[in-house]
């Protein structure tokens, strides 16, 4: 999979307004097969409206987005979606494997067993660990537990692509801690793209971090710098530095 | 209770009671337990009295133009569908706010028949009987209706289940995995006008809203998966309607209104069990 240059996602001059409020401009962007991202930027930066462009839930005013060489919605059953757990009614009445076989709903096909479906759905709760919480309810998992059970049910569709939206919100820091480790192991086998509000986050595994803020700029992530955040949020926060490699593509940030 | 049994061996129109009130619970569990867990009851709700305006309507036609061939089940059916497509359209293009679209229908819906039923000469107790219904005057071609509803719905969720499960949970998700989600969407909420409507013609506009959101809820308050949610809620509308009508029958009372207290009584009740048994837990 680590094969590089093998671009997953192409945005080229996208652009996308909201009831004639600019979202985003003129975003470029290219994510290569294999690579972890993080997406940060401030709230109504457009984190959201990015991830939902990529998914191909929405349309771009003008520009072309393409996923694997093709348009976002024919593709879509390839991208593996993982919203925040808070948005579902907690008292849904599923279980953890109910949960996780959803994720399998599109690919039915003839001649595709329902045991090989459910062995794969075992296999993405064991990818996730939660493996013993199978007939478990959803309503009687904590927050980290029910955003790894969302994890199982995008990776039971086989998925070539993830997609995060804010999967360490209401979560706390072990478990976070936890969630960033499953991704990590995850990221040998297929892209990652993860939005965060946060900033303190950009653990060690996350190669690249795209900001959004109507524009979007991409950074390795040892070239996050102070500069960049201050420019990003229009204030002086505290930061925290991690990994300090850097990246050979250098710093691509042009407007910063 | 002893004379309602009694009475049941004698008369056939309480057997038909009894008949309606348990296939009548069958479609109500179904559609009660997926209308609550996607937390659509009003919509339910809006479609039930806005039938009002077709049952006025078509009483109308019937009576004072003399067009026989239109019956209130008709207009029922017609203003049901048209409501049922108009909320799924409003849903998915306007950018009204939810509840503002099923206000309007609701109450437009029931202004229309109120207008209609005020033109038609007769008692107003069709009025009645549209908004409480009267289960007592179910007619044998009723029963076969609803059977054939109740064999619908059951093989529409055996089949089906998994889609609609999924889209019930997760409908962003469902789209993503390619499921075509507004079709579903608009076939479930066409299943949900003709239950309403089916129902209406027995229990009346609001009984019916309570049937599908009470048993529902008290399932859905002790049971962990759909299907046995499903199951609990049927058997919750069939004790509510039974012992509804058994209770309403020796005193007299409107079996409609009988029928919507014991399933409330029976929310209620698990719920403080439920409450009681959690704080003794700490």
């Amino acid at each position: 999979m680590q094969n590089s240059k093998i671009a997953d996602i192409v945005l080229e001059q996208v652009y996308f307004s909201y009831n004639g409020e600019p979202v985003l401009e003129n975003v470029n962007l290219t994510i290569d097969r294999g690579e972890f991202i993080g997406i940060i930027g401030p709230n109504g930066g457009g984190k959201t409206t990015l991830l939902r462009l990529i998914l191909g839930l929405l349309t771009p005013d003008s520009g072309t987005i393409h996923v694997f060489g093709r348009p976002p919605k024919e593709v879509s059953y390839r991208i593996g979606y993982v919203p925040q757990h808070l948005q579902f009614d907690p008292r849904f009445p599923a279980t953890v494997f109910d949960i996780v076989r959803m994720g399998q709903i599109g690919r039915r096909r003839f001649g595709r067993q329902a045991t090989e479906e459910k062995r794969a759905a075992d296999d993405a709760l064991a990818a996730v660990g939660l493996s013993p919480y199978k007939n478990k309810s959803f309503i009687d998992l904590s927050g980290g537990q029910r955003q790894r059970a969302l994890i199982a049910r995008a990776l039971a569709s086989d998925p070539h692509l993830l997609l995060f939206d804010e999967p360490t919100a209401n979560v706390d820091s072990t478990a976070g801690e936890k969630l960033y480790q499953i991704l990590a192991e995850l990221n040998k086998r297929m892209t990652i793209l993860v939005v965060s509000h946060d900033i303190g986050f950009v653990n060690h595994h996350i190669t690249s971090v795209v900001c959004v803020n109507h524009q979007v700029v991409i950074h390795p992530t040892s070239a996050l710098v102070g500069q960049n955040i201050i420019d990003l949020y229009g204030q002086d926060i505290s930061l925290v530095r991690h990994d300090h490699r850097c990246s050979g593509e250098g710093h691509s940030c042009s407007n910063s | 209770m002893l004379e309602f049994i009694n009475d049941l061996l004698k008369f056939p129109f309480l057997q038909m009671a009894l008949a309606a009130s348990i296939l009548a619970s069958v479609a109500c569990g179904i559609v009660g337990t997926y209308v609550t867990v996607r937390r659509i009851t009003y919509i339910a709700g809006a479609i039930a009295h806005c039938t009002l305006g077709g049952m006025g309507a078509a009483r109308y036609l019937q009576t004072e133009l003399g067009l026989s061939f239109i019956t209130p089940l008709t207009g029922a059916v017609f203003s049901a569908l048209v409501a049922a497509l108009l909320i799924a359209y409003l849903q998915a293009r306007s950018t009204m706010r939810q509840d503002t679209i099923l206000s309007a229908v609701w109450a437009i819906g029931m202004a229309i028949g109120l207008l209609f039923i005020s033109k038609t000469s007769g008692y107003n107790e069709d009025l009645m009987s549209y908004l409480f219904g009267d289960i007592l005057m179910v007619s044998p071609f009723d029963l076969v209706l609803i059977g054939a509803l109740d064999l619908f719905l059951i093989l529409a969720t055996i089949l089906f289940r998994r889609q609609l499960d999924a889209i019930a949970f997760d409908e962003e998700f469902a789209r993503l995995s390619g499921l075509p989600v507004d079709l579903y969407n608009t076939i479930f909420l066409c299943t949900v006008a003709l239950t309403v409507v089916l129902l209406v013609q027995l229990v009346g506009i609001i009984l019916i809203v309570a049937l599908l959101a009470l048993p529902a809820a008290t399932a859905g308050r002790i049971t962990s998966r759909l299907p046995t949610m499903i199951m609990v809620a049927i058997l919750l509308c069939i004790f509510s309607t039974v012992g509804g009508l058994s209770i309403s029958y020796t005193p007299d009372m409107p079996a409609g209104a009988t029928i919507i207290l014991t399933a409330a009584s029976i929310y209620l009740a698990t719920d403080t069990v439920l409450k009681i048994k959690g704080k003794l837990k700490k």
